[in-house]
Order: C-alpha cells, then sequence, then structure tokens
C-alpha cells in the first residue's frame, strides 16, 4: 500500500467515525455538530474521494490490474514471464516500463490521451462483465478476440525517435522510414518486431 | 426534517465512504470503477443535502431575525 492509500483510508476512517457519531449519539443541532458534520460530511470524504482517485487511477495502470480479468492473464503472465522473449515481455523487463508495462504500451498518445485510454478501457470492462467474456474459457478468446484498434507506431516513438544514426544503419528501418512515421507499417507487425504478444492478431476491418 | 435530512446526508456518505474503502482493499476493475464513479455520486449527493440542510437553517434564522423575539 502506498502513502496515498493510507491517506485515503485515514480520510475515510475519521469521516466514518464522525457521521457514525452523529446517528448514533443524536447530539444537539449546535453549531460544534454541524462543523464537526462539514468534516466529516465534505472536508474529510473529498480528500478521501480525491486520494481514492488517484490510487485508484495509479491501479488501473498496474499489470496486475489488466490481469484482473481472466483472459487477460495469459498476456500478462507473458509479461511477466522472466524467460520469455516476445516483445511484450522484453520491454517488461525494462524499470521504465516494470508493472506498468501494459500501460505504458497500450496507452493512446496525445493531448487526451489519458481520457481516451480510461474510456477505452471502461469499453473493455463493460464487454468483460456484460459482453460475455467473463464466462468465455480462455482458449476460445485466445482464438476469437482481435486488439480492437492497430498498435500505435507513435508509442513505439515516444522512446525510439527513428531518428538516431543507430536505428537509421538497420536497412529495412532507412527503407520503410516514411511508412513507419506515418502508421503504414507496424513497428509490431510479424515481420518487424512483433507480434508484442505470443497470441497477438491484427485489428479487425 | 433538518435532523432526518442530515441523518439520510450521513448514511449516504457512509455508503460513498464503504465503496471507496471497497476499491481500495480490493484493487479489482469493479470495485476500483464503482468506487471512481457510483462513490462519487453518492458522495455528491450527501453534501448537496448537507448544504440544503445549511440554507434551510439560514432562512429560518432570517426569517426569526425579521419577524423579531
Amino acid at each position: 500500500m502506498t502513502e496515498l492509500t493510507w491517506i485515503a483510508i485515514a480520510c475515510i476512517a475519521v469521516a466514518a467515525t464522525l457521521t457514525l457519531w452523529f446517528l448514533i449519539a443524536n447530539p444537539p443541532l449546535n453549531r460544534t455538530t454541524k462543523v464537526l458534520l462539514l468534516l466529516g460530511i465534505a472536508v474529510f470524504p473529498i480528500g478521501a474521494a480525491l486520494s481514492t482517485n488517484v490510487v485508484g487511477f495509479e491501479t488501473t495502470t498496474q499489470r496486475k490490474f489488466c490481469g484482473g480479468c481472466h483472459v487477460m492473464l495469459p498476456y500478462t503472465d507473458d509479461s511477466a514471464d522472466l524467460t520469455s522473449t516476445t516483445l511484450a515481455a522484453r520491454h517488461a523487463r525494462n524499470p521504465m516500463f516494470g508493472t506498468h508495462s501494459c500501460y505504458k504500451c497500450h496507452a493512446n498518445y496525445g493531448m487526451y490521451a489519458t481520457l481516451l485510454t480510461k474510456m477505452g478501457g471502461m469499453k473493455h470492462v463493460y464487454y468483460y462483465y456484460l459482453g460475455g467474456y467473463r464466462k468465455m474459457p480462455i482458449e476460445t478468446f485466445l482464438a476469437e478476440i482481435h486488439i480492437s484498434e492497430p498498435m500505435q507506431n507513435n508509442t513505439c516513438m515516444q522512446c525510439h525517435s527513428t531518428t538516431t544514426p543507430y536505428f537509421l544503419t538497420v536497412p529495412d528501418h532507412k527503407g520503410a522510414l516514411t511508412e513507419i512515421r506515418d502508421e503504414k507499417v507496424s513497428c509490431a507487425s510479424a515481420g518487424c518486431h512483433g507480434p508484442a504478444h505470443p497470441f497477438s492478431k491484427k485489428a479487425r476491418e | 426534517m433538518i435532523r432526518n435530512l442530515l441523518r439520510v446526508s450521513c448514511a449516504l456518505t457512509l455508503i460513498g465512504l464503504g465503496l471507496c474503502l471497497w476499491a481500495l482493499l480490493v484493487p479489482q476493475p469493479i470495485p476500483v470503477v464503482v468506487s471512481m464513479s457510483i462513490a462519487q455520486g453518492i458522495g455528491t449527493l450527501a453534501f448537496a443535502l448537507y448544504l440544503l440542510v445549511l440554507f434551510i437553517d439560514l432562512r429560518v434564522k432570517k426569517t426569526l431575525e425579521r419577524n423579531g423575539p
């Protein structure tokens, strides 16, 4: 648990104590009671809500969270596998990715990226709980399900700028430079550096 | 009426706080989504009720002051 989690728990505890005190002790409605209720209904709950939101957002970027849906376990297990040589696993061993490796690669890129990524995440939660994936055997899932959107080269290019001399010494990079930057050739395609996971399939047209 | 409104507000606060605590202790998709959406709504409603109580209280006080002792 992080420090912020403890702060959230402390805010919840204080607010719960004050509200329970009012419900159980039934004190007279004087100024002191109203001020204590302001703390119990507004100040501490707002503190709890803010810290819970930050902790919640941080939680949603963890690989363990992605593996919370059973159909994602083969992907998260592969990423965490120290012996795996897939693109995902090799990146996950980099401390810059670490336990956030799913989010680092699958998050959208751009000004509203965080918001768009979370909206996309909500779509997946909907599919899982209301779209039937929850009861789907992993074998069926791996055979049927495709990535919802093609993997963006922009995500890779946050680190691999495509401009370093080393990058350009690779003939395939040099020959397809425009196509790579224009997203016409995917870095994670089978002929290049992918697929990222052993079970990766292209996005549906 | 004011006391009842405050009791409802307290109860709603407790429900919202409980949902937040659930997400902190069980960091799985449903608890986290619930804490970041439904719990926030419940908490906002509880606070709105508290503000309503304050508003009613101030109006009553003003009326009493206007009418004199």
